[in-house]
């Protein structure tokens, strides 16, 4: 890894350090199911599975779902 | 106590921060996972899903889905599905479809189960999972696990989670075949809060199979027997106090061994129309470039040679459009219903070229669900 490399790393660990400033009483809205990434986990399954069946590419959101028959 | 929480999304740090955690592929995280639900959440959903071509052909799928999470005392909670598909239509031998049985009308049905403990400890979460797939010619097992772990602050959750799964493939035209395949499958992933309305997720995964991959409702298919599978998933969700909003946004990149690369962006915004009553319209455009061993024409010049005609691994782009209306019938109890109408043709390909022949596909998908929150 280069010199330029190390800097930008390091530079990039600052600034999203400076991002985790949000305190505990400002969560409110991040509280919210639709902040979420699992808001509706019974939707999820059957739109992945949906889009397993008709396409190329799936997962990336979590591991351990059964496979099927229809790819 | 009502809190406000400044409205930082817009200041220029916020922007700044969310830019640069977006370009170094960082994720972000709500409320940590590493604390019990204090409710048992209980979802029943139904899909009718349609899809058929200009030819004429249909597949239609009924899939009924039960999902369940449930605190276990203070530091444990279960989670568990099971959906049963039905499956019936018709479609040519040599290309699709959503059921594995093709050629001539079918039926057939799936049923699949899944189970997650999980245990939670100091701002470290654990959890370890077991998944089936049933059908009559295909029968897939997946155990996996699960770690995450917030910082003290909890604005930011490490994932780490892995899998393996066991698939045994069976054939309706052939009562001798008996094949297998093994999977493992590995993924990390950040969840970083951004701001007091911004979060931000970032995984990525692995997956490497072995063993038998080829369809065996099409004739000549012969497909590798390893695939390796990388996958980059970013996903992230912005909040709008003054109008109530939330927008969510998704860019996924796919790139296997076979010389499949796909992109996929997302996008949906939830907004509230008049009280307890909330629409989410979404809209999702997929693109995909062919496998290397991929033809648009039958037969194949050579018998025995890789080999696969199957549209899905073609090139092609797809766009979904969909809205979905929820209501909150009481403080604990919702009820939704969606509708998408998908959309698939060689033409709208992001890159990548051939599958000039293949021909289009629509469907059409109707989601109703009621879920409930028992304290």
């Amino acid at each position: 890894m280069s010199s330029t490399h190390i800097v930008l790393v390091g530079a990039a660990a600052l600034l999203l350090s400076a991002c985790s400033t949000v305190k505990p009483w400002q969560k409110q809205y991040l509280s919210k199911p639709e902040m979420g990434f699992s808001a509706d986990p019974g939707d999820s399954r059957i739109t992945e599975h949906i889009y397993t069946s008709r396409e190329a590419a799936s997962g990336g959101s979590g591991v351990g779902g059964g496979g099927c028959g229809c790819n | 106590m009502q809190l406000t929480a400044p409205d930082a999304a817009t200041t220029p740090g916020a922007i700044s921060c969310a830019l640069m955690s977006a370009a170094l592929g960082l994720a972000s995280i709500a409320p940590l996972a590493a604390t019990p639900p204090d409710a048992t959440q209980v979802s029943f959903k139904y899909l009718d899903y349609l899809d058929y071509s200009i030819e004429g052909r249909r597949m239609h799928v009924r899939e009924p889905l039960l999902y369940v999470h449930a605190p276990l005392g203070d530091n444990y909670s279960l989670e568990a599905s099971a959906i049963i598909d039905t499956m019936s239509g018709a479609s040519p031998e040599f290309h699709n479809s959503l059921t594995g049985a093709s050629g001539k009308d079918v039926r057939d049905e799936r049923h699949a189960f899944d189970l997650k403990l999980h245990r939670y400890f100091h701002r470290t979460a654990v959890a370890v999972g077991v998944a089936t797939s049933n059908e009559f010619d295909y029968t897939s097992q997946t155990l996996n696990a699960e770690v995450q772990q917030a910082t003290e602050d909890q604005n930011t959750l490490l994932t780490l989670g892995w899998s393996r799964t066991l698939d045994d493939i069976g054939s309706a035209w052939d009562d001798y075949l008996q094949e297998h395949r093994r999977s493992s499958e590995y993924l990390a992933g950040v969840t970083q809060v951004i701001s007091p309305v911004a979060i931000l997720q970032s995984n990525i995964s692995y997956k490497a199979s072995t063993g038998f991959h080829d369809d065996p409702y099409k004739a000549a298919d012969k497909r590798p027997d390893g695939r390796h599978q990388f996958i980059w998933l970013t996903r992230y969700n912005q909040h709008f106090p003054t109008p109530d909003m939330t927008l969510n946004l998704e860019y996924r990149y796919f790139q296997d061994n076979w010389d499949i690369r796909a992109h996929t962006l997302g996008a949906a915004l939830t907004m509230p129309i008049t009280q307890g009553w909330r629409l989410k319209p979404s809209l999702r455009y997929y693109s995909q470039s062919a496998a290397y061993f991929y033809s648009d024409t039958f037969p194949p010049k050579r018998f025995g040679r890789l080999y696969s005609a199957d549209y899905r691994l073609g090139s092609f782009g797809a766009v979904t459009a969909g809205l979905k209306l929820s209501h909150d019938l009481d403080r604990d109890t919702v009820v939704d219903v969606a509708l998408e109408r998908y959309e698939q043709k060689s033409a709208w390909r992001w890159s990548g070229s051939g599958s000039s022949t293949l021909e289009s596909v629509y469907a059409r998908s109707l989601m109703f669900g009621i879920t409930h929150f028992f304290h």
